[in-house]
């Protein structure tokens, strides 16, 4: 879930302290909402700079083993527990209330009792980006020619021509809600991605046997806004977020579709998988670069997400995003879309624009936005699609068009914007020709046709009788792709939420718990000692300072820090350490022993960290003692230093 | 492919081998440099120009010594967005794969060799070539059945393999001759010497071991086809081949007029006797050591069993060369026979390698890869044809005309749209804005021809007419007697009217692009004046015609013309396109 999905949702308790915490009453007096507060990238560089360790160390942890999917609070207990984290679990408890504070971490229980933590999606990919990034280097670039896979076209082409087929001829669905097999199967066949190259998708049962490309493609329509349910069919009718989408530069709206697939694809996979860790890693890999597979799979964080990168190659292959080789180095890959948003860049030297050649024909560069992809569809036929895609404008096209309500003039505007220039006099008259010849009667008549049509035009149909453009209007050609000229007035049914060609499956499934028994946490976070119970009728000494005890005592200093699963302080044999109580056992010669981990300087990074393997402290070898309590009260970082 | 942008580089890779050349960047004439060398042009309709890679093209580079490596460097450094991965794969899959196979002669066999034993173990056992194969005993080589040198090369290119023919031509009968060069003759343009040297390279014919396969003394070299527009000497470049080589010529041309042209200019620009010139056509059948004959000729059938009584004219006489002349016409017939002709050296001339049967390939394997071509638009900026523009002008229909297109089947429809009556006074008018200028009336149908021949007192020459007869009208057209000529389709071909400066198509066969450009062609000869030419096409307005013509116009919009369009009004003036207000 996003951000600003979860915020729609909490209740207005707690959204009464999310707007008073310290990273967002400041921000809110800005004038921004809160939503956009807790959903700005920039926000998390500078919280992650000021916090405290433990808790972003803590958010580490949570983006990689849970990633953006709702997490049980005690299965991070568990894995906070395991080395090489370096904290313990009284440590990780506060974190976690701090995380919640600062609206990173939300919380909701569940009816049957438990709790589920959740990082929202949009965010846990720039925690990732900032707390995990991927370090890997690239290979030079004159040791790679060789044994080169053919890269496709980006996805969004392809996605493109399939939308615009539903909006020719809409897709009717079963009473079961899933489109027809046979349509499913036309609109898979028509695309390059096959079956076998998508990481399994959750359906709804009606849509499991349909062919994957397909389904993809509809899940993406959909979570873009390009489709919708009508009644008993689904229709390519962008609502205003598609719009913008279609409005973007190219390269940015590459990498939308790159999030939103890899939303649609990897929020169903396990956690435990490690599929949305390698996917979120692999895009820190500059661009354009070839890079080991072997290396990558070294540098990702964990096992699992090596494990997983490999079919989430494949997939972004298949997408048209990646190229992937085998040379003197072994396997490779490298990226050739920008994957990275913090790195995009949108250039203004007139790419952007497609050429409209003499024979009819449209050259569109690859940096050309979907708009205007969007729009040739409805006028030309495609001839090929590969760096560059090659329309041809097309009398059956222009008369469909036409037929659906498009006028000359607004196919006109059309291609003079997108081209950047005035139409060419054979494609001038050329489209003069189509549109006069299609018959009369049939503007506008076309039901199936009339709201796409509509779909087409820079100049909605009111405003091309009221000012019709002319050849040579400079600020018409330089106007960009807009959303606000591409459909016409949206009718109020098409801001309804875009799972709806799916129903409500989908959302509970992205959530992993039923919409109606969803139920965020509402109680504020416990940032004060009250957060380990008792800790007030402790003598404070215990938690202040290290000081040598009786045996007894030092048994009950260990018992209660076991269960506030903080750490010690202690001195053994006249040396300090830090240790993780984990249980204490009799001794064979009466007496006791405590079973924990001690703390060790990681290798490499000089952290301290658990250790892997635990260790038995006796009784009588533990000196002066304390319990490591952290308090955040006070700002204090009780991590001591061993 | 967003990324890694070289904004100034005017080349755009594209995986499929189609590259584009942007005419307006910097390093433009460096990078279609490069282009020539590796790829051919498909079309320059606007400022991009579209060449296409294809493992032919890259086996020509070889030939010409480019290496992978300078291919891949060049076209890195000027590529846009890069070059494909798959694309660079290719590229240096397809030079490796030159050379790898040989056609030559060793002890009085035709062989075929390999670098790699395992190469030609491949090759042999592909069904398509196999039974023209017989391995040697140790592998080394393949015996070739002398009659399949043809076929296996052109099976072979069409698996893949591209073979280097060392076996040689045959060199013909020698045919002592020389070009006359004066002031009238200048003798080769340096583009018809370009074409002749790229067909035969620049020493000519290197003297081989005489084999089994060609008896005769065999000369290295080419066959291979020239590309270049009508009114650019096609002819000459013929003329030059023959002269370099000095042998005995066999020359295919698609009409008898085209026989006659073909006669004239060799007596004109050589030192050939017309003892040594002959003409082999439905009416006359003489061999001689340059011998000029029809295809049709060739393509009927009148032997035993359906077999060809002229085709001993193929292999009877010890031809050096033989030329096809308007290529793009050859029929199935002689193109089988052209398989079986691979030891005399083919030439192809054509203004464009469009057919409308899609049979480019065949004249590729069979007569021979492109060797040369010059585009239409450079040949015109640099004066050695005309200027031209072309316009399309809109005719309505008169009434009683537009009640029967609209009420006519969709297949009698194009006819009613071409003979559409008005379309008489309109070449009335063009001809009076041309008065001063020669001009052709050229149409599809006879009986509008006949009509507007009488209307406006136009000399009609139809594929009926008495040879002579046609000639002799042409002739006082050339020497300026007459004004103006009405055509029917014999004007697609070889009639040589050079200071015809306008033409005006009044109906044409549906949407031939080969048959638009033939036309045009027909007034493409520099003139005497230094003025342009003026092309125009009459199409009936709201009929089939329109996308007809639309069609018909596409190889030459895609060569850099462009078509004004007019609408003749009803007044009988000539105005732009009424401006768009909706659809009516």
């Amino acid at each position: 879930m996003k951000t600003r999905e979860i915020v729609g949702e909490l209740p207005e308790g707690a959204l009464a302290w999310q707007r008073e915490g310290p990273w967002t009453a400041g921000r809110l007096a800005q004038g921004r909402s809160l939503a956009e507060v807790l959903a700005d990238p920039s926000r998390a560089a500078e919280w992650a700079e000021s916090a405290p360790p433990f808790a972003r160390d803590t958010l580490a942890l949570i983006v990689k083993r849970f990633g953006p999917a709702p997490f049980p609070e005690e299965k991070l207990a568990t894995e906070g527990g395991r080395p090489p984290f370096g904290w313990t679990g009284a440590e990780l408890r506060l974190a976690v209330q701090l995380l919640r504070r600062d609206g990173i971490v939300f919380a909701m229980d569940r009816p049957w009792g438990d709790r589920l933590l959740l990082v929202p999606s949009d965010m846990c990919a720039a925690w990732r980006r900032l707390l995990l990034p991927l370090r890997a280097r690239p290979l030079p670039e004159e040791a790679w020619m060789d044994g080169c896979d053919a890269a496709a076209a980006p996805l969004s082409h392809e996605l493109i021509a399939a939308w615009s087929a539903i909006r020719r001829t809409g897709l009717p669905l079963t009473a079961k809600g899933a489109p027809r097999k046979q349509d499913a199967a036309k609109l898979a066949s028509a695309m390059r991605l096959a079956p076998e190259d998508i990481p399994p998708l959750a359906m709804p049962p009606a849509w499991e046997a349909l062919p994957a490309s397909a389904v993809l493609a509809l899940r993406l329509g959909s979570a873009l806004g390009m489709l919708k349910r009508r009644g008993r069919a689904i229709s390519a009718e962008p609502n205003e977020a598609a719009k913008a989408w279609l409005a973007l530069p190219a390269s940015e709206a590459e990498l939308r579709l790159l999030e939103q697939a890899a939303h649609c694809l990897l929020s169903a996979a396990a956690p435990e998988s490690g599929a949305w860790l390698a996917a979120e890693s692999l895009r820190d890999l500059a661009p354009m670069r070839w890079y080991s597979a072997a290396e990558i799979a070294k540098a990702l964080p964990t096992k699992e997400a090596a494990g997983a990168a490999e079919a989430w190659v494949r997939f972004l292959r298949a997408a048209g995003w990646m190229e992937t080789g085998s040379g003197a180095e072994g396997a490779a890959l490298r990226w050739i879309i920008e994957p990275n948003p913090e790195r995009l860049w949108v250039s203004a030297d007139g790419y952007d624009r497609y050429e409209l050649m003499p024979d009819l024909e449209a050259i569109v560069p690859p940096e050309v936005p979907p708009g205007a992809r969007w729009e040739l569809e409805l006028l030309a036929r495609r001839l090929s699609e590969d760096v560059v895609a090659v329309y041809r404008l097309d009398a059956d096209a222009c008369r469909r068009a036409f037929a659906g309500g498009t006028s000359l003039e607004q196919a006109r505007f059309a291609l003079e914007r997108g081209s950047g220039a005035p139409l060419p006099g054979a494609v001038d008259i050329a489209l003069r020709d189509w549109f006069h010849a299609a018959p009369a009667h049939s503007a506008g008549q076309s039901a199936p046709l009339t709201e796409a049509a509509a779909q087409l035009s820079g100049a909605p149909q009111q405003e091309a009788h009221a000012k019709q453009p002319e050849a040579g209007d400079d600020e018409r050609h330089n106007e960009r792709y807009d959303g606000r000229h591409m459909e016409s007035q949206d009718d109020p049914h098409s801001e309804a939420p875009a799972d709806d060609i799916f129903g409500c499956a989908e959302a509970a499934e992205r959530t992993g718990a039923p919409e109606q028994a969803r139920a965020w946490d509402a109680r504020p976070p416990m940032l004060s000692r009250k957060l380990y119970p008792g800790a007030e009728g402790v003598p404070p000494g215990w938690l202040r300072q290290p000081a040598a005890y009786h045996a007894s005592t030092r048994k009950e200093i260990i018992e209660r820090a076991i269960g506030w699963r903080s750490g010690l302080r202690l001195c053994k044999d006249g040396a300090w350490m830090d240790f993780a109580p984990e249980r204490v056992v009799p001794a064979e010669r009466g007496g006791w022993r405590v079973w924990g981990r001690p703390f060790v300087r990681e290798a490499g990074s000089g952290k301290p960290v658990l250790a892997e393997n635990p260790i038995a402290l006796e009784a009588a070898e533990i000196g002066q003692i304390m319990i490591s309590l952290p308090d955040s009260e006070f700002g204090v970082d009780c991590r001591p230093i061993t | 492919m967003t990324l890694s942008r070289k904004t100034a580089a005017p080349i755009i890779a594209q995986s499929d081998g189609t590259l584009l050349l942007d005419e307006r960047l910097p390093g433009f004439g460096e990078a279609q440099a490069l282009l020539r060398a590796i790829a051919e042009l498909q079309k320059r309709p606007g400022h991009l120009h579209t060449y296409r890679i294809t493992p032919v093209t890259v086996w020509n580079a070889a030939a010409s010594g480019w290496t992978a490596a300078r291919a891949l460097g060049s076209l890195r450094a000027l590529s846009r967005y890069g070059v494909p991965a798959s694309l660079e794969r290719d590229l240096a899959a397809q030079f490796a794969r030159y050379g790898q196979l040989r056609l030559g002669v060793q002890d009085g066999e035709l062989r075929l060799l390999a670098k790699e034993p395992a190469l030609l173990a491949a090759v042999a056992a592909l069904k398509a070539v196999s039974g023209w194969l017989r391995l040697s005993a140790d592998g080394g080589y393949a015996v070739v059945r002398p009659d399949a040198r043809g076929w296996l090369k052109r099976e072979l290119a069409l698996a893949g393999y591209p073979v280097i023919d060392d076996a040689g031509y045959r060199s013909g009968e020698p045919l002592p001759l020389a070009l006359r060069s004066s002031g009238a003759l200048p003798g080769l343009r340096d583009y018809q010497q370009a074409a002749v040297d790229a067909l035969l390279g620049k020493e000519g014919g290197t003297v081989l071991a005489a084999t089994a396969a060609s008896p005769a003394p065999a000369v290295a070299g080419g066959s291979g086809v020239v590309v270049l527009p009508c009114g650019a000497g096609k002819t000459w470049v013929g003329i030059g081949a023959i002269a370099r080589l000095a042998c005995e010529t066999l020359i295919l041309t698609p009409n008898t007029m085209s026989v006659t042209q073909w006669i004239r200019e060799l007596r004109r620009a050589t030192t050939l006797g017309d003892d040594q010139i002959g003409a082999y056509t439905g009416e006359r059948k003489e061999v001689r050591p340059v011998t000029v004959a029809t295809y049709q000729v060739l393509s009927s059938r009148g032997g035993e069993r359906g077999s060809n009584a002229h085709w001993p004219l193929f292999q009877d006489r010890n031809w050096g060369l033989i030329i096809y002349d308007e290529v793009h016409l050859l029929p199935a017939p002689v193109f089988r026979l052209t398989a079986e002709l691979q030891a005399t050296r083919r030439l192809g001339l054509t203004a464009t390698l469009v057919r409308e049967d899609g049979r480019e390939g065949d004249v590729f394997a069979l007569v021979g890869p492109k060797a040369y071509e010059a585009p239409w638009k450079s040949l015109e900026e640099a004066g050695w044809i005309a200027e031209a523009s072309c316009s399309e002008v809109r005719v309505p229909l008169e009434p009683g005309c537009a009640e029967r297109y609209a009420d006519a089947p969709a297949r009698a429809r194009s006819r009613i749209a071409g003979e559409n009556p008005r379309k008489a006074e309109v070449v009335r008018a063009l001809l009076a804005r041309h008065e001063g200028e020669q001009a052709l009336v050229i149409g599809q149908y006879l009986d509008q021809l006949r009509r507007v021949s009488r209307e406006l007192g136009l000399p009609l020459v139809t594929g009926d007419m008495a040879h002579g007869e046609r000639q002799a009208l042409f002739d006082r057209f050339n020497r300026g007697e007459l004004r103006a000529l009405a055509l029917s389709k014999v004007a697609n071909f070889a009639v040589d009217l050079p200071d015809a400066a306008v033409a005006v198509q009044i109906s044409g066969s549906f949407g031939s692009r080969q048959e638009e450009a033939q036309r045009l062609g027909r007034i493409l000869r520099p003139k005497a004046n230094g003025g342009g030419a003026s092309f125009y096409s009459l199409v009936s307005e709201h009929t089939d015609e329109v996308e007809y013509a639309r069609r018909r116009q596409q190889f030459l919009v895609q060569q850099g013309y462009r078509y004004e369009v007019r609408r003749w009004a009803e007044d009988g003036s000539e105005a732009d396109l009424p401006a768009a207000n909706g659809p009516r």
